[in-house]
């Protein structure tokens, strides 16, 4: 039996059949033959080898069992013949190189856009434009207009000019703001009588032309008092038809547009549309599967 | 009509040129898809499947030995074959005789005396070599046939099978040395002529 010590190291086994074959150059083949000379083993191994391949080479030559030439009907099927194997495989290949193009894209655009989409208006939109429910809650200031002012000049200035006292007092105020009570002077200040010299009226606040009414003698004043805190206030709005008031006639942006974004989601989307759409991503994948599904079949069947 | 001139014709569209190639090379081919096939059917197989692609290759041929260029086909529809019977093995347990019947000692095992024949003493050799062949691994099963069998040398080896010249020596100096050991284990059933005595030079 085999024993180790017959196993011949790799370089002088390749050696014996490099000289075997003759594959050997001139000085090649004159250092083996010394070498061979001088080695029993060697020699042995030759003879061993030589034996070895003239028995493998003696084996008998299998003839074919029929004839492979092809027909012209077998030539017309092999041109016909599709090559679906290569061609689902591209396909499938393609479709992935799609798929993963669609998602480093998609990465890519998030990935340098996220930032910027942190800052967008999102705090800020939140933050200037109250949300509808909080629009609700919050009520309307209306546009007021107001007119006269607070230091306004006018109401009965009452100057009679008397034979004897030529001299007239010029009554100040009237003006006041609206927030408060709104005085209207209607001029019914009594007329001062020839010859009387009417009490200068202070002037350092406004309405404090008018003479102090106390409360009950106040129906008999015409005031128009408008309490804010009492009455919901009918705005003045310049411009505005009454029916109109307290509607919002117009607004920008739209009505209809959302007044801010509501959810994180909702802001993302807005801040990152997607490139591609979803179907089309499920579309791909499910193209790609199939193709190399297919691929594989025909290659099987080869 | 020489060999280059069929090759042109065959390139040019011409069926019969190239099926007269065929028929000059097939049973070089069947022999050694056989050998490396270790089996008939599957060898007409990968032949089939080699002429039908050096019909669709013909005009990838870039001159040289057309022998060589063919057994190349072949041995790569072999390694075809030998994957695809990997994925589908249909090997039976017990061998099978020519008419596919089962056989419980095939003739590499059969440990009777030796026939005193002298072809049946070769038909043992023979065995053995077949039997130590096919247990070679395959790439230096394919390297040992293409030297050894169908007679081709190292550098259309190394086209043959796209490995450099030194592996060519490697694998062949390996399937030599494992081919040898194989039938040292088979010196009993061996023909006196075919032992290989350890003691001669020792």
């Amino acid at each position: 039996m085999n024993s180790r010590q017959d196993t011949l190291p790799k370089r002088d086994n390749e050696a014996l059949c490099a000289y075997l074959d003759g594959v050997m150059t001139g000085e090649e083949r004159q250092k083996f033959e010394k070498r061979l000379a001088k080695s029993l083993r060697l020699q042995k191994a030759l003879k061993e080898y030589t034996q070895l391949r003239l028995s493998v080479r003696s084996l008998p030559c299998q003839p074919a069992p029929r004839n492979f030439s092809l027909t012209r009907e077998e030539v017309r099927a092999l041109k016909r013949q599709p090559v679906l194997y290569p061609a689902f495989g591209f396909a499938s290949l393609a479709a992935v190189l799609i798929l993963a193009l669609v998602f480093t894209s998609e990465f890519i655009f998030k990935t340098y856009s996220a930032p910027m989409a942190s800052e967008s208006p999102t705090e800020l939109a939140l933050s200037a434009a109250p949300s509808q429910e909080n629009a609700r809650d919050v009520p309307e200031q209306p546009q007021i207009f107001t007119w006269g002012g607070a230091y306004g000049m006018g109401g009965g200035g009452a100057g009679g000019i008397g034979g004897d006292a030529p001299a007239a007092a010029y009554g100040m105020g009237g003006g006041l703001s609206v927030g408060t009570t709104i005085v209207g002077n209607t001029g019914e200040v009594p007329a001062a009588k020839p010859g009387e010299i009417t009490a200068p009226l202070p002037s350092e606040e406004a309405g404090a032309g008018l003479p102090e009414t106390p409360e009950e003698e106040a129906p008999q004043a015409q005031v128009f008092s408008t309490p804010m805190s009492s009455e919901p206030v009918e705005p003045l709005i310049f411009g505005i038809r009454e029916s109109e008031a307290g509607q919002i006639i117009a607004s920008y942006p739209p009505a209809e547009a959302k007044t801010a974004p509501e959810t994180a989601a909702d802001t993302q989307t807005e801040a990152n549309p997607a490139l591609v759409s979803d179907v089309l991503k499920i579309g791909l994948l499910a193209s790609a599967f199939v193709l190399a599904l297919l691929a594989l079949v025909f290659y099987l069947k080869r | 009509m020489s060999e280059q001139d069929l090759i042109e014709l065959a390139v040019s569209g011409d069926l019969d040129a190239f099926n007269r190639l065929v028929l000059q090379y097939q049973d070089a081919a069947f022999n050694t898809a056989y050998r490396i096939m270790s089996d008939p059917a599957a060898a007409a197989d990968a032949t089939q499947e080699a002429v039908i692609s050096m019909y669709r290759k013909l005009n990838t041929y870039r001159g040289g030995s057309f022998k060589s260029w063919f057994l190349r086909i072949v041995t790569n529809a072999c390694y075809d074959e030998l994957r695809r019977i990997k994925r589908r093995p249909s090997v039976p347990l017990e061998p099978e005789n020519d008419e596919g019947e089962l056989v419980d000692s095939p003739s590499w095992m059969e440990d009777d005396a030796p026939d005193p024949d002298e072809a049946a003493s070769a038909r043992e050799l023979e065995s053995a070599i077949e039997h130590c062949l096919a247990d070679l691994e395959e790439k230096f099963r394919v390297v040992m046939v293409l030297v050894d069998i169908s007679g081709e040398d190292y550098e259309s080896v190394s086209a043959i099978i796209n490995r450099p010249m030194g592996t060519v020596k490697s694998r062949l100096a390996r399937a030599r040395q494992k081919m040898q050991d194989c039938l040292r284990g088979f010196g009993e059933l061996l023909p006196e002529k075919f032992r290989l005595k350890d003691e001669e030079t020792e």
